[in-house]
């Protein structure tokens, strides 16, 4: 008798363990971060793990459309500057704490507070004040946020920014649990230590190996939380992730190969290629003697088939035609039209020719041109191609190939360069993001030193103008002013490239490629 | 087993005359050698092959084609009978107009055409069809009775890819013949610095032995232990991308090896009865290092030479790989082998060619390689 | 003997210090530094960072602090692993690398020192020739092509054993494999061709003369002098083989130290590189000490003084 009972309670017991444990979820992910505290975090990968860790006051919902978070409601003043959140009664941290708006507050401030050299503090700059502290020029507790109570958090802003709700959204606008980050110091990030108010809490991290996090039960939408435990494993190599997918060792792999597409199309609606927030460019420095000419530079992107380079050289990702990429938000109608895209490729060839031959210069005639860029298959494969269609128009390319952070060095230190390749990917979904490149100020990022006080001029102009539509006129124009004078060539829209295992339900790809993990859910069995 | 061995090593040389220079004796028994000579011819094979392939061969190592991307490879002319529908297709629609009909001969096709927009046609079109890379002569004829309509004829161009296309539509038999020719080159000399450093090195510092070798090895343990590849982002900075000036500089780190191995051989040969009746004798120690040491470390230094062309050349793709090596649209064997491991699942012949042109040379290398230690053997003198 | 082992144990010291120091100035020349990404900084946070990390100060000074943190067993912040010290990064990976490296060493040794004796006392035969191709294709192969090839054969086709990971016995069978090939494969050509060379040797005739059985001939005296050349090469095969593969890491996705050899480097992570350079130097010292003293042990000839 007993001994049956024994074996009853074996039986049910390991039927009960065998479900418990099949249920967790493996992520693969781009790779290790670099902290989990979220104010030194820059990438997309990172993003990834603090969206599962943390709610903040808004977030993203499964297809990437801005929700409310542990803010149920907001009032925007009519001038746009005054934003007031309230935040919900049962929000709560993971060791039961109640998420007050004095975690924000603490946690913008030491987002700007030079002390913490947060990589990404710049993206908050909006906020009243915000530049000046993180420069060191006003005091911290200046910073334009304040709680009125407990729930209440007022966020004011330097001028009226159409695209804040959705810079909020990014992992720099999560909280901090004040009290664990003030008496742990920087140990506050180890597992145990980590207190989170997200839909996740850390369980253990293991490097180069796996971030475990567990269902966190104080989570206020807890209980439409469906995946129990979730590990994050990084992969170096896209083509492991592919081969650990393949062997069924991960549900998800976050970045693919280029070359194992065609392959990969046999598992149908696992490979989910679609278009990403981001462009892919060439930087044409405008103060070399030879590049400084636009109609030059005109004519080297006029004759680059863009379409020839997305179907066979680097397949899945999109011909682009302007810098601000497609899906963006803000932006109705869209980048304007570009005229010699409409042309035939003969034509645009033809013409590009013609304008080439008018400066002296002829595949008979050729001038040689420094292309630089970063090693990496993808790299080398598109500027081989590009350097075949410029060899047309009588421009011989030399390569300069460096690793990235020489690459990004000499990029930024604006050392001697000609062509250079480059790709920014969305902050978040607006115009602004990419427009902003080409500002003469932007000492960090105008790879083409391309100063055009016009340009300028019209980039203030939409910053200050609070009607969306009349703001998305003007960076249309000046989006079609660098078009025509070409100091950046763009050449793809990025597509993310994502696989997905069929027993996961509800992922929904999107042009933010963000998916929570507390919107999946494994397939039931049976 | 044993008998086999014996009656090798005692088989009288008949070669062996009194009064040839070691170097003679070599030959002629390396001569007698089937395997070694052999070798010899395929090396020699292979390094013409290198220096004129590319010359002769009818693609350029750096044409693209850009309607064979990736090409199978194949005796037979492309572009394939199925293939010259799809590429006319596609050239047409950038040209924008449709195909109507197409009649494909031997080595001439005829398409009908029609203009999508309501308008004559182009003549230019024909452009579209020439820059297809397999055509030649097109002309167009366009219908009297309606200009939106008409027929192009053209002469279908054949061209061969025996080792097929690579990702960016290049020939890979002539890739191949201008890497061979590259990492012969980038072997050979990183060898060579390698290989007089750490034998001269090794060899000193094993004989002088003391405290004087024991310097020298813990300069050798220093150099070991320096981050290579820090290392080689300083000579690029120094020296741009010159691969030969880097080549020559990583001949100096690889004699690192072979200076240890030289040493130890030393050291053990110097306990050898000749070489201290050598010493007994008075012979300077110049000398004893000239004749009884480097001859009889020929063996090991000649096997280990063997390991170490291969790991050079792997080595430079490595570099390459980072950005640092041979630069496009040069290629070298190890970038063909790393880039065909890439894309070993889905075109494996990208990997296969590279790779067995690799091994047919390093097992030409091999048993030279061999054959020369036997060659080079005083034992078997 | 034991007098020169002390010796050379002192001279580690000095040496390791002339290391450090020769690539604490080296690594500064390179271009870029540890915060330079696709995305770059704003030069006003740049500056905040480096300063945080001391990085604005004089150069000489740097190395003094990095000297005296060193001492106590500080081996400063990673620039890329910032929850994290250096010395803890590395000794989370490091009993991995070793264990791999480890088990691959040790069949190559056996299997290495075996085939490459059987070609010897074969010499020009079948089996001989049968080896050295092997051998041969096993030098050719690099790495990167065998690795994923058996993980094709074995993990996705027969699914037999895991395609990545590491904590269990049959998720390092891939690796060490992958690791331990083209070890074997030069040992055994170096094995065979010093094989030959000792069969050769006056004192393996004489014995041989003698008609003493083969085996004994060739267990005691000719394998004694043909491992040295042998063990010239594994003294820095090992330091290499136990600081772990950037290759093998990233195919089976291993957490080991590999790979921070090469991504130290590339990211400019200042302290990874001198910890990666410490662990790679006391490696190479302490087993090129342990080569020399079994010199001794397998040649009485060789004696140090």
């Amino acid at each position: 008798m007993r001994l049956s009972y024994f074996i009853t309670f074996l039986v049910v017991f390991s039927f009960w363990f065998s479900i418990a444990s099949a249920q967790i979820f493996y992520r693969g992910n781009d790779g290790d971060p670099e902290t989990l505290d979220h104010h030194g975090t820059s990438t997309t990968s990172e993003g990834r793990l603090m969206d599962d860790l943390y709610s903040g006051l808004v977030d993203f919902s499964e297809d990437a459309k801005v929700i409310p978070g542990t803010a149920e409601r907001w009032d925007i003043s009519p001038d746009g500057l005054t934003y007031t959140f309230y935040l919900r009664d049962d929000a709560l941290w993971s060791n039961g704490d109640s998420v007050t708006a004095h975690d924000f507050v603490f946690a913008y401030q030491r987002l700007m507070d030079p002390l913490t050299a947060a990589k990404y503090a710049t993206l908050l700059y909006p906020i009243k004040n915000a530049e000046k502290v993180n420069l060191g020029q006003l005091s911290v507790p200046e910073l334009g946020v304040r709680a009125v109570d407990n729930k209440t958090l007022i966020i004011q802003l330097e001028q009226a920014t159409p695209y804040f709700l959705e810079q909020l959204t990014h992992q720099t606008g999560k909280p901090l649990h004040q009290k664990s980050v003030e008496t742990l110091g920087d140990q506050f990030v180890k597992p145990g230590n980590l207190v989170t108010n997200g839909a996740y809490v850390l369980d253990s991290y293991t490097l180069n190996s796996r971030i475990v996090m567990t269902k966190n039960e104080y989570f206020y939408d807890a209980e439409n939380v469906s995946i129990e435990e979730l590990h994050f494993i990084p992969f170096e190599d896209r083509s492991t992730c592919v081969r650990a997918w393949e062997a069924g060792e991960v549900h998800v792999c976050s970045d693919l190969p280029a070359q194992d597409l065609e392959r990969l199309r046999v598992y149908e609606d696992s490979l989910r290629i679609v278009p990403y927030l981001g462009t892919y460019y060439y930087a044409l420095n405008t103060t070399d003697e030879f590049l400084s000419d636009p109609e030059i530079r005109r004519a080297m992107s006029m004759v680059i088939d863009r379409e020839f380079l997305s179907e066979e050289i680097w397949p899945g990702m999109i011909p682009a035609q302007s810098l601000v990429p497609l899906g963006i938000n803000n932006y109705p109608s869209g980048s304007p039209e570009t005229d010699y895209f409409n042309m035939s490729m003969l034509d645009r060839e033809d013409e590009a020719i013609a304008i080439m031959a008018r400066k002296g210069i002829s595949k008979d005639r050729p001038v040689t041109v420094e292309l630089m860029y970063n090693s990496g298959e993808n790299h080398k494969n598109t500027a081989t191609a590009i350097a075949d269609m410029w060899s047309e128009i009588g421009i011989n390319i030399t390569y300069k190939i460096r690793d990235a952070a020489a690459h990004y060095a000499y990029l930024r230190d604006l050392g001697e360069v000609q062509v250079a390749r480059a790709g920014w990917i969305g902050d978040y979904s607006d115009p602004y993001n990419f427009l902003f490149l080409l500002e003469s100020d932007n000492t960090g990022f105008n790879y083409a030193r391309y100063n055009n006080p016009e340009y300028d001029s019209l980039m203030d102009k939409a910053s200050n103008e609070l009607d969306l539509s009349k703001r998305a006129k003007i960076l249309q124009q000046a989006e079609k002013m660098i078009m025509r004078a070409t100091p950046f060539l763009p050449i793809f829209y990025y597509s993310s490239f994502t696989l997905v295992s069929p027993e996961i339900e509800n992922w929904q790809s999107n042009v933010m490629n963000k998916n929570p993990t507390r919107f999946l859910s494994f397939k039931k069995s049976g | 087993m044993t008998e086999t061995v014996l009656t090798h090593d005692n088989k009288p040389s008949e070669g062996v005359v009194k009064g040839r220079s070691l170097l003679d004796t070599a030959l002629l028994r390396l001569k007698r050698n089937r395997a070694a000579m052999v070798s010899l011819w395929v090396i020699i094979g292979m390094t013409l092959a290198a220096i004129i392939g590319p010359a002769v061969s009818t693609h350029s190592y750096d044409e693209v084609y850009n309607h064979f991307v990736g090409e199978k490879p194949s005796i037979g002319a492309y572009p394939k009978q199925e293939q010259i529908t799809p590429i006319t297709e596609r050239a047409l629609s950038r040209a924008r107009v449709d195909m109507e009909d197409i009649n494909i001969s031997k080595d001439n096709v005829k398409i009908s055409v029609v203009n999508r927009k309501q308008e004559p046609l182009d003549p230019r079109i024909t452009r579209y069809l020439m820059r297809a890379d397999i055509f030649q002569n097109v002309s167009l004829e366009i219908l009297k009775a309606d200009p939106q309509r008409g027929v192009i004829s053209a002469d279908i161009k054949p061209l061969r890819f025996l080792m097929g296309t690579d990702q960016n539509g290049r020939d890979l038999l002539t890739r191949i013949l201008v890497s061979l020719r590259i990492s012969l080159m980038v072997g050979a000399l990183a060898t060579g610095v390698a290989l007089i450093i750490g034998v001269t090195y090794g060899a000193v510092s094993g004989f002088v032995g003391g405290n004087i070798d024991n310097l020298m090895m813990r300069f050798v343990d220093l150099l070991y232990s320096l981050p290579f590849v820090f290392f080689v982002i300083l000579l690029v900075v120094f020296f741009g991308n010159n691969i030969f000036l880097i080549f020559i500089a990583v001949g100096c780190i690889q004699w690192l090896d072979m200076a240890r191995i030289v040493r130890g051989q030393t050291l053990q040969l110097k306990q050898q009865e000749f070489v201290q009746a050598s010493e007994a004798l008075g012979v300077n120690q110049g000398n004893i290092i000239k004749r009884h040491i480097i001859p009889n470390l020929a063996g090991t230094v000649v096997v280990y030479m063997t390991l170490l062309i291969p790991r050079v050349i792997l080595l430079e793709s490595f570099l390459s790989f980072l950005g640092l090596g041979v630069q496009e649209p040069l290629t070298s064997l190890g970038v063909l082998i790393a880039e065909g491991a890439r894309y070993m699942r889905n075109d494996p012949y990208l990997l296969i060619f590279p790779a067995l042109t690799m091994s047919i040379l390093l097992f030409a290398l091999n048993f030279l390689g061999d054959g020369l230690r036997d060659a080079l053997d005083p034992k078997d003198r | 003997m034991l007098n020169y082992a002390f010796k050379r144990i002192l001279t580690i010291i000095p040496t390791l210090f002339a290391i450090i120091t020769l690539t604490f100035f080296l690594m500064r020349i390179a271009p870029g530094g540890p915060f330079d990404e696709e995305r770059p900084l704003a030069p006003a946070v740049l500056e905040n960072i480096q300063a945080s990390y001391g990085l604005n100060k004089p150069l000489i000074e740097q190395y003094f602090i990095y000297i005296g943190n060193l001492l106590q067993g500080d081996m400063g912040p990673s620039f890329v692993y910032r929850d994290k010290r250096v010395h803890e990064v590395l000794a989370e990976g490091l009993p991995i690398s070793i264990t791999l490296g480890g088990t691959a060493l040790l069949l190559a040794l056996i299997i290495g020192v075996f085939l490459g004796s059987i070609a010897a006392l074969n010499q020009n035969k079948k089996t001989d020739v049968f080896i050295v191709t092997f051998a041969t294709f096993g030098i050719t192969t690099p790495n990167y092509v065998i690795a994923p090839i058996l993980t094709l054969i074995f993990a996705l086709t027969f699914s037999i054993l895991p395609a990545t990971g590491w904590g269990s016995p049959s998720q390092m069978v891939l690796p060490v494999v992958s690791l331990a090939l083209p070890q074997i494969a030069i040992v055994t050509r170096l094995m065979r061709g010093s094989m030959l060379e000792a069969l050769k040797s006056d004192h393996i005739r004489t014995a041989r003369a003698y008609g003493l059985p083969i085996t004994h001939v060739v267990g005691k005296h000719a394998m004694r002098s043909a491992l040295l050349p042998v063990l010239s090469y594994l003294g820095p095969a090992a330091a290499a083989l136990m600081t772990g593969s950037i290759v093998i890491e990233q195919i089976f996705n291993l957490p080991g130290i590999g790979r921070y050899f090469v991504t130290s480097a590339l990211n400019r992570d200042y302290t990874m590189v001198m910890g990666t350079v410490i662990i790679v130097a006391t490696l190479v010292l302490v087993f090129n000490l342990i080569v020399d003293l079994l010199y001794t042990v397998l040649d009485p000839r060789v004696r140090y003084d």
